[in-house]
């Protein structure tokens, strides 16, 4: 097989793999809101048949999806040289566009997040949605987390995205979050002397600012990076 | 006080030798970003990778990197 054969091979299989994940991703929602229910407190629940279906339903899918993934395997020619190479390189210009949403996602979850805290603090009842809220965010935030440090990376595509220069923007990106969450957290010790619920309502602000601050940093730095002849390859 | 920089010849050796930085890239194992860095002078490479971008060359690392004196002026 020529490259450009061996690239639309790698390129299907990479969708469907993709395409398994998000469907994944769906079972385990549906797994997580059927779990949610046994918390305690909210009385307003599902029923039990619905609840069984709900977590049935959810591993089925989860264990289905994950079959896909592992049987959607790259061609092993895609995965040295050139192509893999070029696989690598289309890869790190989509993790800088995921950088660069990171934030936003954070701060649209936030919102919920914040609103679930303020109501505990305020002597309300946690209801199994904020309790989604709350998990969803924090999978999330230490996600993030896991790929902003390089984790995960398949190990055909670390020569391209765990270089030299990608260890070094990512330490430099890194080491700006850990300040603000530093910093942040200074704040909190401070504000808890005076006004304990806006306390609790500033952690997962100053988690999601910290967390973010590093994924912009990194979307800017790699940006930086670009350019010379990207074109000519 | 002066401060030493690193310079390098690295642009002319590759446009000498017909790479593009995506094939030099390849030869050496890192990213382009990262030769189109060390040419621009933003990133300062290992010695690792300075002795492997020399190596692809086929010349001594002298030849491709220097010390430049920066005297802040």
């Amino acid at each position: 097989m020529v490259d450009d054969e061996v690239l639309a091979l790698a390129r299907r299989v990479d969708a469907r793999r993709k395409v398994a994940l998000v469907i994944l991703l769906f079972g385990l929602i549906a797994v997580g809101a059927g779990l949610s229910q046994f918390s305690p407190g909210d009385p307003k629940r599902f029923s039990p048949l619905a609840t069984e279906l709900t977590i049935g339903g959810g591993v089925a899918v989860v264990v289905i999806s994950f079959i896909v993934m592992l049987m959607s395997r790259t061609p092993i020619e895609a995965r040295s040289g050139r192509v893999a190479m070029m696989r690598a390189e289309g890869m790190r210009a989509k993790r800088n566009t995921a950088f660069m949403l990171m934030p936003l996602s954070l701060g649209l979850m936030l919102m919920g997040v914040i609103r679930s805290l303020n109501k505990t603090m305020a002597g309300g009842m946690v209801e199994h949605i904020e309790v989604f809220e709350v998990c969803a965010f924090i999978i999330f935030l230490v996600t993030f987390v896991a790929i902003l440090s390089g984790q995960g990376l398949d190990k055909w595509a670390k020569p391209v995205l765990d270089d030299e220069l990608s260890r070094q923007i990512r330490a430099k990106a890194l080491g700006l979050g850990y300040l603000v969450l530093a910093v942040g957290l200074a704040g909190l010790v401070a504000t808890s002397l005076f006004d304990r619920t806006l306390t609790i309502d500033l952690i997962p602000v100053v988690a999601a600012v910290g967390v973010g601050a590093s994924s912009l940093r990194l979307f800017w730095l790699e940006r930086a990076a670009g350019g010379g002849d990207a074109g000519e390859a | 006080m002066s401060e030493l920089k690193l310079g390098n010849r690295l642009k002319e050796a590759r446009v000498e030798a017909g790479l593009t930085q995506a094939e030099l890239a390849m030869n050496v194992g890192v990213s382009r970003k990262t030769v189109n860095t060390v040419e621009n002078g933003v990133f300062v490479p290992s010695t690792t990778l300075a002795l492997s971008l020399a190596r692809a060359f086929g010349q001594p690392v002298e030849a491709l990197f220097y010390l430049i004196e920066d005297d802040g002026a």
